[in-house]
């Protein structure tokens, strides 16, 4: 009887050994086989427990932080640790210096949600500068208390060297054009000025028509100057107040003259001070005047004005075309154009509402919109109020 | 007596029609391509302004305007500073000229400032 009884819980013993021992097996595997991944993705991946420890560095995280390997990295002693790590300087996006505590590994740690950063890591020793976007994110324990933050860097050196090359050349470019432009929009009113007291009308007519041609050409070329600024962060902005009700007024007016058909109402309130820099805001205005024309078909395009806490903000509607659902999330991207009515294409760069939005953004104000296809698009954009309103 | 009007610029063509514009209303037009030239000039003559491109192929118009305005000789002539460079105001501000002219400009909007400028000078 005892016989079998031992026969039994043996039995028993060793279907739950193997059993754990499978369940060991199967979770050795899925842990070197997680690790082979986070061993192999180009991105940096280090874990700190809740004291700021690093309990878990890849390789290439290691080396980012000045460490031959992981393995190196982990064994390090703190002094060590301390030592690779001052050996950099760290800057912001503007290339502002930050410190350490600033990242967004110490945010994870205190159970935020930090947004990516862009870091500039300058090597105090040999000088060279390499830039990171730097994702984090906090692991919660059964009670809710931050137990590990995953920090994830990717090396974006190679795109951020890129943009500011591409920055160059555009104001490069930009440059060279203007000047056989002055000189041609010179020549040019000299020209009109000496058809103006002719009678030959053909002639006058070309004149109008090749200014008007050359100051779209302008307005491109503006453009392109001003991306390359907004993008080398050099876009000098005068803040002052003034009535933005004339600044509308002023702007549909030129818009006018460069598309006459145009039906434009302005229903914002006649007395609006706001603060802010005129140049640009008026360029936003005109922008949004442009596409509203542009895409509107020629239907009524009214302006309106709201006042939202310390905010105004002022819509411009029309009965276009409108943007299509899928396109909706591009809009705002640098070269991005309406192309959802395909029997019409439309002139432009595709640069007005990516200046619009970044110009805007600096100054701490806001554009978004609502659109639908074949019904229209309505423009938003705020501004502050002057106080003494 | 006519007004005598000195333009420097490394651009043979925007400086044929500045001197066409300049000539049409009632100046003396003289044009030179370089500072060095300009310079040697001014050791014989002198003129009533000068109109001077910011970016030069030799030395930049910055330059010459900072050794024009540090001379005895040359201080008392106004300076007018073109460019198509956004920040013209401030560096107009800072090189202490008279006055400053963004390029494209327009032509009428050029014989005003020069006549405002040889005004109150």
């Amino acid at each position: 009887m005892k016989a079998v009884h031992n026969d039994k819980l043996y039995a028993k013993l060793h279907k739950e050994i193997s059993v754990r021992k499978s369940a060991q097996e199967a979770l050795k595997h899925s842990t070197e086989r997680f690790e082979t991944i986070l061993k192999n993705v180009a991105d940096g991946i280090t874990v700190q427990d809740r004291s700021g420890k690093i309990v878990y560095v890849n390789d290439v995280g290691a080396k980012m932080c000045g460490f031959d390997s992981a393995v190196q990295m982990q064994k390090a002693s703190i002094n060590a640790f301390k030592a690779a790590i001052d050996k950099f300087e760290l800057f912001d996006q503007n290339e502002n210096k930050i410190s350490l505590e600033s990242l967004p590994g110490r945010q994870a740690l205190a159970g935020e949600y930090p947004t990516p950063t862009t870091v500039l890591y300058r090597n105090k020793i040999d000088g060279s500068r390499r830039w990171s976007l730097i994702k984090a994110r906090p692991v919660f324990d059964k009670h809710n208390k931050v137990e590990y933050a995953v920090i994830i860097f990717t090396d974006i050196t190679e795109t951020k060297e890129l943009e500011k090359q591409k920055s160059q050349f555009i104001s490069k470019i930009s440059h060279e054009i203007k000047t056989p432009l002055t000189t041609i929009e010179a020549f040019m009113q000299l020209l009109e000025r000496h058809t103006r007291a002719s009678k030959d009308i053909p002639s006058k007519k070309i004149v109008v028509k090749v200014n008007l041609q050359l100051s779209k050409l302008n307005q491109l070329v503006d453009s392109l100057l001003d991306i390359s600024r907004i993008n080398s962060k050099s876009f000098a902005l005068k803040t002052e107040t003034f009535n933005i009700y004339t600044l509308i007024d002023y702007c549909i007016r030129d818009i006018k003259l460069l598309y006459p058909k145009s039906i434009i109402k302005n229903q914002c309130k006649k007395q609006l001070l706001v603060i802010a820099d005129t140049q640009s805001i008026s360029w936003v205005v005109f922008n949004l005047l442009t596409n509203a024309v542009k895409f509107g078909r020629n239907k009524e395009i009214v302006v309106k004005s709201e006042i939202h806490n310390n905010k105004a903000i002022i819509s411009v509607k029309d009965k276009g075309i409108g943007i299509p659902s899928s396109e909706q999330a591009n809009v705002f991207e640098r070269f991005y154009r309406n192309i959802s009515d395909l029997h019409q294409t439309f002139p432009g760069l595709g640069l007005g509402l990516y200046i619009a939005s970044e110009i805007l953004k600096m100054q701490g104000e806001k554009i978004s919109f609502i659109s639908k296809e074949n019904v229209g698009s309505t423009f938003s954009f705020t501004v502050t109020l002057a106080k003494n309103i | 007596m006519k007004k005598n009007i000195w333009i420097l610029d490394d651009d043979e063509s925007i400086n044929e029609v500045i001197k066409i514009i300049l000539e049409d209303a009632g100046f003396n037009a003289k044009i030179f391509s370089d500072a060095t030239s300009l310079k040697k000039q001014l050791k014989k003559k002198s003129p009533d302004l000068i109109l001077l491109d910011i970016i030069l192929s030799g030395q930049s118009g910055v330059a010459v305007a900072n050794e024009l305005k540090s001379s005895e000789q040359t201080k008392n002539i106004p300076i007018i500073l073109m460019s198509a460079n956004p920040d013209l105001k401030a560096v107009s501000k800072q090189a202490k000229v008279e006055s400053y002219i963004s390029k494209p400009f327009d032509i009428n909007y050029l014989v005003k400032q020069i006549n405002k400028v040889l005004t109150t000078h």
